[in-house]
């Protein structure tokens, strides 16, 4: 499902940004590795 | 002794329950047409509809273009896309309950700057650089 929308994001030149599930390593590096125009990465407030 | 009046009061209210039966057979036919006509009926509907009309606002469009449905109607929604899939007809359900592609073009001809894939909370929100977003969650509690 994500892959799909980050592809059609990228076809029809649309930002689409991710908020993963969590802020564990390997999601946030399959995000990038999908070229997500960016990322919100929640559990960061102090 | 039955009195005439009484059987004849007797008859017409009999052939008035079967007029209303007969105008009712297609809503029971099966489960996709008593759905069907659940979601055209239900007095939700026409408020809702008032509601979209009164809102000509950009997320007013797009609910009414492609979230055609309201909140109060989602387990009639869920009722007919259940019926329509025990028939093998998923045509609908994937855009009325899940997250499509296309509503990324949806958003882009209406519009919107950007969107938000929230993973998180399983929402996907479109947005303009003014932080205005209407967001929607997958399955069946969107909005």
């Amino acid at each position: 499902m994500v892959e799909d929308l980050r592809r059609v994001a990228r076809l029809i030149d649309f930002p689409l940004i991710i908020r993963p599930e969590s802020s564990v390593y390997h999601l946030v590096r399959k995000y990038i590795d999908m070229t997500a125009a960016g990322l919100m990465i929640p559990w960061t407030e102090r | 002794m039955v009195r005439p009046a009484t059987i004849s009061g007797g008859v017409i209210l009999g052939v008035c329950a079967a007029l209303v039966s007969v105008g009712r057979c297609d809503a029971f036919k099966d489960d996709v047409h008593f759905s069907q006509q659940w979601l055209r009926s239900n007095p939700g509907t026409g408020n809702s509809t008032e509601e979209r009309r009164a809102d000509q606002s950009l997320f007013g469009r797009i609910h009414e273009r492609w979230f055609n449905i309201d909140a109060a109607l989602v387990n009639a929604q869920y009722n007919l896309e259940f019926a329509l899939a025990k028939q093998g007809r998923f045509e609908t359900s994937i855009v009325t309950f899940d997250f499509w592609a296309g509503h990324l073009e949806i958003f882009k001809a209406e519009g919107m700057h950007y969107a938000i894939l929230d993973l998180w909370n399983m929402a996907l929100q479109a947005c303009r650089w003014w932080k205005t977003c209407a967001g929607w969650h997958a399955s069946s509690t969107f909005r």
